[in-house]
């Protein structure tokens, strides 16, 4: 148990510190170290506690309040949650103190223009393995099409097109 | 303080007003809408930042480390009251939130062996995956693709996804490479 809080705790504190460019870019990694690492939880458990927590309010993130509770219960959500916020949050604070100072330097636009495709590419990666770890099946697959389409072109709000998916799930039709 | 030359300062909100503002754009933001709720909330409504001030806050929150939204709290928080506003801030969104899900994760853990809830988790998976396919799209179309930049792209991509290399690794290469091909040349 401790053991698992340890684990926990110096994990998700380094990943806070990966997570450039927001909190969905480190998806593939937890699942990586959460499921085929550890083996704390299934790709499918994976899955299901993703679709959780983006259907809930607050950040996404919180995700890892979830690995954390099936990993160890509540002490382990709880760890987690605080391994996550706590270093991210004070680089923040720390730095937010001194950006008067470097807003629109050179290297900061560097920087800024230098991190956005790597970025992109990790956002891209997060959406590619949560469909892989979400669906086993063309119907699988043909949903995750459509809500992609429907979210991505259409004014529907993404909350409502995950309901839908989950009635079309609860007819058997997934 | 960030912004304080060109708004005139109006009595700062307390930290436990910080808290309260922050909760209730966390429970707005269903489904991934954090940016369009911090902005509607503290621009639309509240007037604390306008959009060029909100956008630099959020520009350099993306830079961060870390979630965007607790970031946004944090750089908020401390504009105002400094490490206690921060706190309060990064309170509010995240202790109401963090209590409901785990409300659902142990409800979940606790039924999902039952046929339906599965068959409605399997369903909403599959919709959630699409919301994140849809997510990458919206930021990344508008991107001004290059070809080295859709290539540093890719490269991310597959060193994640198709070799499954640790984040750590390929953020130690990737991003010293991307920030040098990005560095001001001098003329």
């Amino acid at each position: 148990m401790i053991k698992t809080l340890l684990a926990l705790a110096g994990y998700f504190a380094v990943l806070s510190l990966l997570a450039i460019g927001g909190g969905s870019t480190v998806i593939p990694d937890m699942h990586r170290y959460t499921v085929l690492v550890q083996g704390w939880l299934t790709d499918r458990q994976f899955g299901d506690l993703y679709a959780i927590a983006r259907t809930s309010p607050g950040p996404s993130t919180l995700i890892v309040a979830l690995v954390g509770l099936k990993a160890a219960g509540l002490p382990g959500a709880l760890v987690a949650t605080l391994a996550m916020c706590t270093p991210c949050s004070t680089v923040a604070f720390v730095v937010s103190r001194g950006r008067v100072m470097f807003a629109g330097r050179a290297w900061v636009l560097a920087i800024e223009r230098g991190l956005a495709p790597v970025t992109l590419g990790l956002i891209a990666a997060s959406a590619f393995v949560i469909t892989r770890a979400a669906d086993h099946g063309a119907l699988a697959y043909a949903v995750t099409a459509a809500t992609a389409a429907i979210a991505a072109f259409t004014r529907f709000h993404p909350l409502l097109v995950i309901f839908a998916a989950g009635a079309l799930g609860a007819l058997g039709l997934i | 303080m960030a912004g304080s030359s060109s708004a005139p300062p109006e009595a700062p909100p307390s930290a436990a007003r910080l808290a309260v503002v922050f909760l209730r754009i966390a429970m707005l933001s269903f489904g991934g809408g954090s940016l369009m709720w911090s902005q509607r909330v503290l621009v639309e409504r509240l007037g604390w930042f306008s959009n060029a001030q909100f956008l630099g806050a959020v520009s350099l929150c993306q830079i961060l480390p870390g979630p965007n939204l607790p970031n946004l709290a944090v750089v908020v928080g401390a504009q105002y009251r400094g490490w206690r506003g921060a706190s309060a801030a990064l309170a509010g969104v995240i202790l109401v939130p963090l209590a409901i899900l785990l409300s659902a994760g142990a409800l979940y853990l606790r039924f999902n062996d039952v046929a339906l809830v599965q068959a409605v988790l399997t369903g909403m998976s599959a919709g959630a995956a699409g919301t994140a396919i849809a997510a990458a799209y919206k930021l990344a179309q508008p991107y001004p693709w290059t070809v080295t930049g859709a290539l540093l792209a890719l490269a991310t991509f597959a060193a994640v996804t198709l070799v499954q290399l640790p984040l750590a690794t390929v953020l130690a290469v990737m991003l010293p490479v991307s920030i040098a091909l990005a560095w001001p040349r001098r003329a």
